[in-house]
């Protein structure tokens, strides 16, 4: 009796846990997207724009497809709470494979077959990476899904209508209507139905949909002038800017779009009658092993980006002690490895022959020191720049020059030069990146958001009006839209609040012809180390101070710290300030008798006494031992940091 | 102070008190006179009120409209206007009682070409991926796109396409520019598509801002280098230079260029036809400085020594032979720069744009229209239509009797579209903003109108056979004739 019931528990068991593996996984998913990456989805809704109006519905019916990025947009905005978002975004991933079984008739022992799509659209919202930020339109996280979800609707309608005719007749206007909303989803779906319809030997329908697959879209191409002929097949789909980006976008997405007409191809209705003894779970748990490998691989993991993202997010918010934290957590998580690391090349470097094998240890060991991005090193100064510490902190943390990991770079200009230029005062250069942005991206939150801080700063009122009357169209941005309206017509308030009245003070730049070429660091750090207006304020001595430091150039330097001097009346020189000062005097005939304090002195002469016995063979080799000593200090910076962004 | 009134006509209060202005409202169509075949004006109150009512009169005919956004559909619109002008009164209700505020009109004058063209773009620095040619019927707020740069450019081949041009107003004869990928001049002559590359190793740059002769088979072409920079501080931001310009003449017969001017240290630019194409208008700077490899700095250092004066120069069209230029106003001894000479149908007017310095002023906040009267070589600013903001581009209707120009009055920013009506005693009417269904239009609409070009038909051709035309065909050459066979003065 035992036995027997044992015997029948084992598929009900095992079918239990097979079905439920889907959900396990889903909802670590969902704790993965909301934990880790919180910031990266609340940038991805940064960049994004939904506004309640009827024009943004208009606009979207303009090329077919459209519509299907208007309800992305519409979802999308929900990412600003990052759990809230990817919990609808998972439930409609899970409603795509319930509605796939559903559609296809798929049978429970291969039910993981039914989340290859939603898989799919996983591994291109998560495989992504820089690519977010020349995505064409900022609607690709929900309008995938949704998109498929909209393909599936001619497989479960049809079921429901009874006749040929009654067939093609929703075919004609589902074609029709469907391939505006949603484009090639639309044809996706249909030509699953097709092949349905073939399977079960519906030849006139199939003929008339076979028709309609060529039909419809030729006839929607003469009436559009939106799109290409060969973009046919794309519309509705993500699109990015960069054509060497395109691969990646591309493959999760086909697979996305093949899998329906494929699938039909399958008699999966016939398979329902097969039993199995663990109800599937064995080949059900391969695939979600293979799907979990599958994300895993494909996820762009890199944490330098999403360090990247969650200062650039901090920053959106003005909460420049949060950038800063942010920074240095990252730079903490590599402390002990790096230590690791140094214990292991000491090691090899001792067993190395001769000095040609040490060369090559120092190479590969170069790039495994923890380095932050340029993007980081900006945001970190911007931030200690507006909390007034740059000249006593910036030296003191880690600087470098880690390479993105990207199929090709993505100009920082484009990712963060809003947010620099606005902040540094160099508003044309602010307005020219947010409007590179929009042309190339759309309009966004964040585009929206800059123009109007940007025309605020510059006392262009009716424009800012412009761009706040946009955000105050969307559900997340109307309060600050709201806030910023007490400036417009203001001056004084602009002159004296915060953000403003500091960006204000720092718009010291004389006229003339300027071009930022796409590289944002040089060009920041031309502005405040070349240029030499005539008129400044104290808060402009204090940046152009700190850049010229930056830029290692020591008579500048001289000029820059009596420029500062002048305007800033401080009691003591600050810290890298005075570490700058010790290291030029020993390169001078006379040195400069700018006061420093005798503990600086001190670190100093400990800093010299150091280098005597202990030569800088190559900044490879020596940087981390003086890093370890020094890293604190101006002089570090000087012999060991050489880097600058050349993208 | 108020006095309650009682309503004697069409839907307005039973009683109201009397108010002391006129209504603010977007766009500012107060006191505007409009043409008779125009699409309604729809408009916006501005008034903080917890009701509106605007009534609106014609003779006997009465309209009421509730709400703060006041449309008015064709058929009424057409039905009051039969009646004579409009007189509107706005009426705000506040703490339940209902204010009359002062009335405006609203005058019919002579009719306008029912179609005008412009390029829609997005007012940024480099990128232009979101380009159309727009046509809109004046007599509807129906719009249409002539062609857009989305129906051809690839990920990486942008394309660019600009100065639209018409011959006669009649889009039987037009052109515009596609430049980079698939680039050419597209014409369309008497119906038949070209494709053609204005660029001959004897010129400088394939024809830029065309002129078409109003009676012959050319067009005159200015020819530029062209580049652009930012201002490091300066509120105009955008600084568009020419590196070098000239003039040439494009015989549509026989495919072939001619240079009408090319003196390396003139600047010419934005030629103009005289309405019977025996006068080339045009603008033209001196500039002397090396042709080496720092020429585009110091002309950008420069830029606001740059600064172009009006000439004028005879053509007889059927021998194809030039005058002397003159020199018709010397812009630049006043430290000031023209640009767009624009001769009215009737010849006796030239409307110029005029700033401090260079040559595209749609990027200069202070360029205003101006207006030369070539019956005695007067000039005038145009008062009563500039604004503290730029005006621009420009075009004349093709009975006169109206101008469309651009200008960046509402924001600072964003291109639109004005018009104003001439009248006799040669001022112009009140500038108004071109009709949108929705009276919000521009001020939620992200894209710049620029170039418009009055039409007195719809472009006949489909953008999707433009399309095809420009992707199917290179761009042939075009023969190049020496200045020297045909000059005969």
């Amino acid at each position: 009796m035992s036995t027997k019931s044992n015997k029948s528990t084992i598929p009900a068991v095992t079918g239990q846990v097979s079905r439920l593996l889907p959900y396990i996984l889903a909802l670590a998913l969902w704790i993965f997207l909301a934990v880790v990456e919180g910031p990266v989805l609340q940038k991805t809704e940064n960049l994004s724009l939904f506004m309640y109006d009827l024009t943004s519905v208009t606009k979207s019916l303009s090329i077919p497809g459209g519509m299907l990025g208007w309800a992305g947009a519409f979802l999308t905005q929900f990412l600003h709470y990052p759990w809230i978002g990817s919990l609808i975004w998972i439930l409609l991933l899970l409603l795509s494979a319930k509605l796939t079984a559903k559609a296809l008739q798929i049978p429970d022992r291969l039910h993981a077959l039914a989340y290859i799509p939603a898989v799919s659209a996983v591994i291109l919202n998560l495989s992504l990476g820089y690519g977010m930020f020349i995505m064409r339109e900022q609607d690709y996280f929900f309008s995938t899904i949704l998109g498929y979800l909209f393909a599936l609707v001619p497989l479960l309608l049809e079921k429901r209508l009874s006749g040929t005719w009654q067939t093609v007749l929703f075919r004609i206007i589902w074609m029709t209507a469907g391939f505006i909303l949603a484009g090639s989803y639309a044809l996706a779906g249909m030509l699953a139905a097709l092949i349905a319809g073939l399977r079960k030997k519906d030849y006139a329908s199939s003929g008339i949909t076979a028709a309609l697959l060529v039909l419809v879209p030729l006839a929607m191409y003469s009436m559009f002038t939106t799109y290409r002929l060969p973009n046919t097949l794309r519309l509705g789909l993500p699109q990015i800017a960069v054509e060497q980006w395109e691969a990646l976008i591309d493959i999760p997405l086909y697979i996305l779009l093949a899998y329906l007409p494929l699938a039909a191809l399958v008699p999966f209705g016939r398979m329902e009658a097969k039993n199995s003894k663990f109800h599937g779970l064995i080949p059900n748990a391969v695939c979600y092993a293979v799907f979990a490998v599958a994300v895993c691989l494909t996820h762009y993991g890199e944490i330098t980006f999403r360090t990247e993202i969650a200062m650039s997010n901090a920053i959106d918010g003005l909460e420049w002690e949060k950038a800063l934290d942010i920074f240095n957590r990252t730079s903490k998580k590599y402390l002990k490895s790096d230590a690791r690391l140094y214990e292991s090349r000491k090691q090899k470097l001792k067993e190395a022959p001769n000095s040609q094998a040490r060369d090559e240890i120092i190479v590969e060991y170069a790039d495994k020191f923890y380095q932050p991005t340029r993007v980081m090193v900006l945001y970190r100064d911007l931030a200690l720049i507006k909390l007034d510490r740059a000249l006593d902190q910036a030296f003191t943390l880690k600087d470098g020059y880690h390479e993105p990991k990207a199929i090709t770079l993505v100009p920082i200009a484009q990712q963060a030069g809003k947010q620099l230029y606005l902040h540094y005062g160099i508003e044309n250069i602010c307005y020219r990146w947010c409007f590179e942005d929009i042309v190339e991206c759309g309009l966004s939150n964040n585009a929206l958001k800059y123009m109007a801080m940007q025309a605020i700063v510059t006392y262009q009122w009716d424009l800012a009006g412009k761009y706040l009357d946009q955000l105050g169209k969307t559900l997340f941005y109307r309060k600050w839209a709201d806030s910023q309206r007490v400036f417009l017509y203001n001056p004084d308030l602009v002159e004296s609040t915060a953000p403003y009245s500091h960006i204000r003070k720092l718009m010291c730049q004389e006229e003339h012809m300027s071009f930022d070429k796409g590289l944002s660091e040089v060009y920041i750090m031309h502005q405040f180390t070349t240029e030499m207006p005539q008129v400044t304020t104290p808060e402009y001595d204090k940046v152009a101070l700190f850049w010229t430091m930056r830029s290692l150039d020591v008579p500048r330097f001289w000029y820059r710290l009596a420029r500062y001097l002048e305007s800033n009346h401080v009691k003591s020189l600050p810290k890298h300030v005075q570490e700058a000062v010790l290291l030029y005097n020993t390169m001078m005939e006379k040195p400069s008798s700018y006061p420093v304090s005798q503990q600086a002195a001190n670190e100093f002469t400990a800093f010299q006494k150091y280098a005597s016995f202990n030569a800088i063979r190559s900044i490879e080799e020596s940087r981390y031992p003086y890093e370890q000593q020094f890293g604190n200090t101006f002089y570090f910076f000087y012999l060991f940091i050489r880097d600058i962004a050349g993208y | 102070m108020a006095i309650a009134l009682t309503a004697c006509s069409g839907g307005a209060p039973g009683s109201f008190d009397k108010g002391s202005s006129k209504p603010r409202i977007v766009p500012d169509y107060t006191d505007v006179t409009v043409p008779i075949n125009m699409a309604p004006l729809s408009f916006s109150i501005q008034e903080e009120a917890d009701s509106y009512l605007t009534v609106l009169e014609s003779g006997s005919r009465s309209i009421s409209v509730k709400g703060r956004q006041v449309s008015i559909s064709k058929g009424k619109w057409n039905s009051l206007k039969e009646n004579g002008n409009i007189k509107a009164t706005v009426y705000t209700k506040k703490g339940g009682r209902w204010t009359a505020m002062q009335a405006f009109g609203i005058a019919f004058s002579d009719s306008i070409d029912p179609y005008i063209s412009y390029r829609e773009i997005m007012p940024s620095v480099e990128s232009y991926e979101r380009l159309s040619l727009v046509e809109r019927n004046l007599e509807s707020y129906r719009t249409g796109v002539i062609y857009s740069n989305s129906m051809i450019q690839t990920t990486d081949n942008a394309q660019c396409i600009n100065c639209h041009h018409y011959k006669n107003y009649s889009t039987d004869n037009m052109q515009f520019h596609a430049r980079q990928y698939m680039g050419g001049t597209i014409m369309l002559i008497d119906g038949e598509l070209r494709k053609i590359n204005l660029k001959t190793d004897s010129t400088i740059s394939a024809g830029v801002y065309p002129a078409w002769h109003p009676t012959h088979d050319y067009i005159a072409y200015s020819t530029n280098q062209t580049f652009q920079s930012i201002h490091s501080a300066d509120s105009n931001r955008i600084e568009v230079l020419d590196l070098q310009s000239d003039l040439i003449l494009y015989n549509i017969k026989d495919n072939s260029v001619s240079i009408i001017e090319n003196d390396p240290n003139q600047f010419e630019c934005f030629p103009a036809w005289s309405p019977n194409g025996r006068m080339l208008y045009y603008v033209s700077a001196h500039y002397e400085t090396p042709f080496d490899d720092d020429r585009m700095d110091r002309i950008f250092a420069d830029c606001r020594n740059v600064r172009y004066d009006l000439y004028r120069k005879p053509f007889d069209p059927e021998t194809r032979t030039w005058g002397r230029a003159e020199l018709l106003f010397n812009a630049s001894a006043i430290g000031k720069s023209v640009t767009l000479p624009r001769v009215s149908p009737d010849g006796r007017w030239l409307m110029f744009a005029m700033a401090s310095y260079g040559v595209f002023h749609i990027w200069h906040r202070d360029a205003d229209l101006y207006m030369m009267d070539l019956l005695d070589g007067s000039i005038r600013s145009l008062d009563e239509i500039n604004s503290s903001e730029l005006e621009s581009y420009h075009s004349w209707s093709s009975n006169g009797k109206w101008v469309i120009f651009s200008t960046r009055r509402e924001d600072g920013l964003y291109t639109r579209l004005y018009l104003t009506h001439l009248e006799s005693n040669g001022q112009f009417s009140k500038p108004f903003a071109l009709p949108q269904k929705d009276p919000d239009f521009n001020r939620n609409y992200m894209f710049s109108f620029n170039i418009p070009e009055f039409m007195k038909e719809p472009v006949h051709i489909s953008p999707r056979k433009l399309a095809s035309f420009i992707v199917s065909n290179q761009a042939s050459p075009v023969k190049y004739e020496s200045k020297r066979e045909q000059k005969t003065e």
